[in-house]
């Protein structure tokens, strides 16, 4: 197998067991204190799956690994006993299964997964003999029944059925069509499990061919593999493909070395009664019977198929579906995985698109023949193709989109393990998970969403007999939200649990250095928002899980790249709510252009209210400066823009601009502008990384003539 | 852009890329403010551009003049004057934006006109003198003494931040 396809599969590989690893995940901790035979069943299978497909990839240890647990599974499954002690099961599970994780981290980065599942496999056994000494089935017990699945270091366990041999033949030559060829096939020096592999060519084959035998016959057995490595897999095929789709098929096999193929033709008049004893080439069809191949090989005749397969063995069934799963080729798709960078690049050229769009429409060319000739059929069509545009970059945006519910959901398994560990009793709410965000936004969020959550019960719950003394329940409740206001999502993470202690958080940045004014001056907010300092952190212990000051600044850290924000509210003794405020999509919104002193500028369609002409005799000053305005009853403050970018070319007088109402949740204020331009699409691009953050400024955009105008960003004019 | 065009450098691209060639790493962009020379090696040079409408970004500092569209990319717009402490010159035909790429910036310096490119060897660079007496000399990494004329080397990195 070349490089590419080896990583193509190592791709689909890290892909699927992170999936599996995440599904179990979330299984066990579910089920924690009582497992019901679906969720042994379930998994049973996913550790089957994995143990499958990574000895498909080599990865011996993670098989390794995976197999001990299938196998505590599979007693599970099979006898279901009574399990001791549940909570130590899932623990010896989420062990393991963070073995396999680290595992896979090292595969994702490149290295070799070389981590030793000797320790996890000796506990797991270890747990495996307690639960059957506690059912007083001790080995000899043990001994009698059906023996799981028995796997072999390396190999899945698999059993092929040369079991129906007694079959009646079926009359091939009577097809018409049929060829029969005779094929050698060999595998590639030290591609290891020639067997395994063996057994995948010719599971596949069977769908694609009427008849396929082969030699070795028994691929279960590790023994066959010397007897490959000598003399190459042995294949006779009955089928109605041509010479050419049967050889490209064959070579295509994953370490395939060389492939020996010829067509049989005098096969198809004798019938292939027990070929050869080396089905080589030329020789096959005169060679007398040879002693291997002597039983009558049993033709799968494809209308046979359904029956047999019911008679299968589980096992083999089992093994079926791992090969399945591995090699991700179920019947029905309806979801393909798509490499991420694929849909990036369809982002970036539908970018392009919406600002070619805007090139053409408002081509000077075209305002030049405007003046003459009457340009209406034109418009037609243009409108037609925007509505399109935009309705593809709609449908490539929600490709990107996925839900929070995973990133939700693994904090469960943080809260358990520490709970378990600091002796705190906490119950994790979720809403909202269904909340569907850009990728990008995902792969940032997670890390902060876990360290609050992690401070959260470090800092802010108590242990369950402080709760009782400050008359709450002894459990605590972490409250994980998501939703969606306009263009942002906003997700809060809150406990009811001490609160953040404002006097030890104003020392310690005292002592820190901190402070920039006398205590006393600082607001509650500026107060908290220390917090999201490096390095600050006032647990006086620390522990494994915070304290060390690394973490809050990781939050601000990552909701910066994604443009996010933060902020803190919290009651002492009744707890706090960390929100984060971050933009749905980074790529494309919907604006308004508008003019400030012969400047353009774009302000995101979601924020606007609407906009008015103001008179001068509705403003009025407050004794701070604060310019307002009354609206229709309602009084607003008012920002001039001009004033704020320090533009002194704008509007003075305001009766010769225009107020624009923007608003951030529930609050409003009005902006001063000079003029109205347009409404468009824009691509948002970042400001060059040379320049530092302007306040009110999100990044920029390129207008239709190529013009480069700045987006507001209008949460700036709130909370200032 | 159509209003875009190339000054010629003397060697072109592939042959600048080749690894060890003495020829491409001893060639230097010249350009002129007031009425000195200044270099920069041409590795670090991406493009020449003429002067073009720049727009501006409020509350910046005052030697970052905006930002600029080339081609799709955004780079921000610094003018080495203002850098230097020297008062602005009207811009005129001469006026060049030159496109730099330092480690992971790209941006434009605005400098009153380019000279050209001119070899300027290794035995022919001077260290600068150790004294730093006028502000502008903290920019400069080293002389270069070709036979044209003396040609102060500029450190990008110092020239930027």
């Amino acid at each position: 197998m070349s490089d590419i396809d080896r990583q193509a599969m190592m791709e689909v590989f890290t892909f699927e067991m992170s999936q599996m690893l995440e599904q179990l995940e979330q299984i066990v901790i579910e089920a924690e204190n009582s497992y019901n035979s679906d969720q042994i069943n379930e998994i049973f299978r996913i550790m089957h799956t994995i143990k499958g497909s990574a000895a498909m990839m080599m990865f011996n240890n993670i098989a390794a690994a995976a197999h001990t647990i299938e196998d505590l599974f599979y007693y599970l499954r099979e006898k279901n006993p009574n399990i001791p002690d549940n909570s130590k099961l899932t623990d010896h599970v989420l062990e393991s299964m963070d073995f396999l994780k680290d595992e896979l981290t090292k595969i994702q980065e490149g290295d070799n997964p070389d981590g030793d599942p000797a320790e996890v496999s000796a506990k797991i056994s270890a747990f495996l003999t307690e639960i059957k000494a506690a059912n007083n089935d001790g080995p000899a017990a043990a001994a009698e029944e059906p023996a799981p699945p028995k796997l072999l270091e390396k190999a899945p366990d698999m059993v092929l059925e040369n079991a129906a041999q007694n079959e009646p033949k079926l009359d091939l030559s009577s097809i018409d069509g049929l060829r029969t060829y005779s094929a050698t096939l060999t595998f590639q020096e030290g591609c290891e499990m020639e067997n395994v592999r063996a057994y995948t060519l010719i599971y596949y084959l069977k769908n694609m061919v009427h008849d396929v035998q082969y030699q070795p016959e028994d691929l279960i057995d590790e023994a066959s593999i010397p007897a490959i490595r000598a003399n190459g897999f042995k294949m006779e095929i009955t089928t109605d493909k041509d010479y050419d789709t049967v050889y490209n098929y064959l070579s295509s096999t994953v370490y395939a070395n060389e492939v020996f193929l010829e067509e049989i033709t005098a096969a198809k008049d004798t019938v292939p009664e027990a070929p050869a004893q080396a089905l080589p080439a030329a020789q096959a069809q005169a060679a007398p019977a040879a002693p291997v191949m002597a039983e009558a090989p049993a033709p799968y005749a494809p209308a046979a198929g359904a029956d047999e397969k019911a008679a299968r063995p589980d096992k083999e069934a089992e093994a079926e579906a791992a090969i399945h799963a591995a090699s991700r080729k179920a019947p029905v798709q309806s979801m393909i995985s798509v490499n991420v960078s694929k849909l990036d690049n369809l982002m970036k050229l539908i970018g392009e698109l919406v600002i070619t769009e805007a090139m053409v429409t408002q081509n000077a060319d075209l305002e030049r023949l405007r003046g003459q000739h009457d340009l209406e059929s034109f418009d037609k069509e243009a409108r037609r193709l925007r509505k399109i545009i935009q309705d593809m970059q709609e449908t490539i945006m929600s490709t990107r989109m996925l839900t929070l519910s995973p990133t939700f959901f693994r904090m469960n398994r943080v809260v358990r393990d520490m709970c378990k560990q600091l002796g705190k009793d906490v119950n994790l709410e979720i809403v909202g998970e269904d909340t569907e965000v850009d990728k990008n936004i995902i792969e940032q969020i997670g890390d902060p969403v876990m360290h609050i959550v992690r401070n959260a019960i470090d800092h802010g719950i108590e242990t369950p007999d402080e709760r009782r003394a400050a008359g709450k329940s002894p459990r605590g409740t972490i409250t994980l939200e998501a939703k969606n206001i306009g263009n942002d999502v906003i997700i809060s993470i809150s406990d009811d649990g001490k609160g953040l202690d404002k006097e030890k958080i104003l020392n310690k940045a005292l002592n820190n250095g901190l402070l920039r004014k006398a205590p006393a001056e600082y607001t509650e907010k500026e107060i908290f928002q220390f917090i999201f300092m490096a390095g600050f952190s006032t647990n006086e212990n620390v522990t494994s899980y915070s304290g060390r000051g690394v973490g809050m600044d990781v939050v601000t850290k990552n909701l910066e790249v994604v443009q996010g924000t933060t902020s803190v509210d919290s009651i002492q003794g009744e707890g706090s709510t960390f929100t984060m405020k971050i933009p749905l999509t980074l790529a494309i919104i919907k604006g308004m252009t508008i003019k400030i002193g012969g400047e353009k500028f774009t302000v995101p369609i979601d924020a606007i209210v609407n906009s008015f002409f103001p008179k001068r005799k509705d403003m009025f000053i407050d004794p701070n400066g604060n310019e307002m305005i009354t609206y229709y009853g309602e009084h607003l403050n008012v920002v001039r823009l001009c004033d704020f970018f320090d533009m002194p070319e704008a509007a003075r007088d305001v009766e010769d601009g225009i107020m624009m109402i923007i608003q951030n949740g529930d609050d409003r204020i009005c902006l001063l502008i000079d003029e109205l331009v347009a409404e468009q699409s824009v691509v948002v691009k970042n400001l060059p990384k040379y320049m530092k953050k302007v306040p009110g400024l999100s990044g920029c955009t390129l207008l239709g003539n190529g013009d480069i105008s700045l987006i507001i960003e209008t949460a700036a004019f709130f909370d200032r | 852009m159509s209003d875009h065009y190339d000054y010629d450098v003397a060697l072109d691209d592939d042959e600048l890329q080749q690894p060890g060639n003495q020829a491409a790493l001893d060639l230097h962009l010249v350009f002129q403010i007031e009425d000195e020379f200044y270099a920069i090696n041409v590795s670090e040079v991406a493009d020449i551009l003429p002067y073009g409408k720049i727009r501006k970004v409020p509350k910046t500092t005052d030697y970052v003049k905006g930002i600029w569209n080339i081609r799709g990319d955004i780079i921000p717009i610094i003018c080495v004057r203002s850098k230097f402490m020297k008062p602005e010159k009207e811009i005129d035909f001469e006026t060049c934006i030159i496109k730099v790429q330092y480690e992971e910036y790209s941006l434009g310096l605005i400098v009153d006109r380019v000279i050209g490119v001119e070899t300027i060897t290794a035995a022919q660079i001077t260290p600068p003198p150790s004294a730093k007496l006028s502000y502008a000399n903290q920019f400069i990494k080293a002389i270069g003494r070709p036979d044209t004329g003396v040609r102060m080397i500029l450190s990008m990195e110092r020239l930027i931040f």
